[in-house]
């Protein structure tokens, strides 16, 4: 297999959490795009639950309130959205296809739309505020095209939060509870969102809303987290994004040898890393065929899980 | 009331529906119904699987001297 040693046009919160657990990762999986087997179970779930949710809303705030019909028409998407990725709907005993449309009611049946206190606000044209995306210019430069690199990321709505602005942002998760819910202090990836947000039109946006569904075999939970951040939050955010990509940067321009490998906790986390069995190797070069395939990590890809790996 | 099997089976043959461009999508109203019957009896499904398990007590009898 031949590996194109490209720096990426646009980081994520996903690929900036992965050079921060790892360069050798950062290298694999976001220079060299090297994937192993499937797509995760947990990324093809998430994503097929975001796409059921996005359209259930759509239905909805465009002004079909028969729930039935706009719960049925968010589980075809969902049905759509997974097999775009996987040809088994039975794989995992949890995460299975039945279990996500499951999980899209049960998310409905615990924040129903009728009366629901976090509204979604609206675009210029009148459309509610659902899927945003972004893309945003930062002040490193690509070292190819000397153009700035982007930031970029994706969240479920722009909300009215009792008169505020807030994003809110679908997740699922395997267990939920304090430790859930507490976890989202400090989150990178929710303080990348709030800074996107600012960027695009909305100054004054502070607060995340986080609505978790847990997947068990026999049952669904839920959990809430209101987040709020500072513009310190911010800013030391900014300065840290800005502090990992001068490292890759300059790892870049040093050569893939300069990606040092975590040999640490990364190693283990979340299942084990999946490339552990190339770092395991005095030639790891020579062991990527035929385990890894090259794919590119779509950082505007719909996703609803907690984390971009494994972490359900 | 159709048992969970049977619900589960109903999800499946409407999304082997809903990936089959030879036919139309069906009425979302259905899948909403299915899915809905699916979840109202997967805990009834785990209570009784779990029923069915023998615990440690019952496993002792086996092997008690009368």
């Amino acid at each position: 297999m031949d590996l194109t040693y490209v720096f990426p046009k646009a980081i994520d919160n996903t690929m900036r959490t992965a050079w921060d657990a790892c360069q050798r990762k950062f290298l694999l999986g976001h220079i060299y795009n090297l994937r192993k087997g499937d797509p995760s179970m947990h990324l093809v779930f998430g994503g097929a639950y975001a796409k059921g949710l996005e359209i259930a809303r759509k239905e909805f705030y465009g002004g079909n309130t028969d729930k039935a019909n706009y719960l049925g028409k968010a589980c075809i998407a969902a049905i759509k959205e997974w097999d775009l990725q996987l040809d088994d709907p039975l794989l995992d005993e949890a995460k299975s296809l039945p279990n996500c449309l499951g999980a899209i009611l049960y998310c409905f049946d615990t924040w129903p739309m009728i009366g629901d206190w976090l509204t979604p606000l609206k675009n210029a044209d009148g459309s509610p505020t659902i899927e945003f995306t972004f893309a945003i210019p930062i002040s490193a430069i690509h070292p190819a095209t000397s153009d700035p690199i982007l930031y970029t990321g994706r969240f479920d709505m722009f909300a009215d939060f009792q008169g505020a602005q807030a994003l809110e942002d679908d997740k699922t998760a395997s267990q939920l509870g304090n430790s859930w819910v507490n976890g989202w202090d400090l989150d990178s990836q929710i303080t990348g969102y709030v800074w996107a947000g600012q960027q695009s039109g909305y100054p004054n946006l502070k607060t995340a809303i986080i609505r978790g569904v847990s997947i068990l075999k026999t049952s669904f939970g839920h959990a809430q987290a209101i987040q709020y951040r500072t513009k310190w939050h911010i800013s030391n955010w900014y300065n840290v994004l800005h502090s990992n990509l001068e490292g890759m940067l300059e790892a870049f321009s040093n050569g893939p040898k300069s990606f040092t490998p975590s040999y640490g906790q990364a190693c283990k986390a979340y299942g084990g890393c999946p490339y552990r069995e190339l770092c395991d190797k005095e030639n790891w070069e020579k062991w990527i065929e035929p385990n890894f395939h090259h794919y590119v990590w779509d950082p505007l890809a719909i996703s609803g899980v907690t984390d971009e790996q494994n972490k359900d | 009331m159709p048992s969970y099997e049977e619900n589960m089976q109903k999800v499946l043959d409407l999304r082997s529906q809903v990936l089959d461009t030879e036919r139309p999508d069906p009425e979302p109203e259905e899948v909403w119904e299915a899915v809905q019957a699916l979840h109202a009896t997967r805990g009834v499904a785990a209570k009784k699987k779990a029923a069915a398990v023998p615990v440690i007590g019952d496993l002792k009898d086996l092997f008690k001297k009368d």
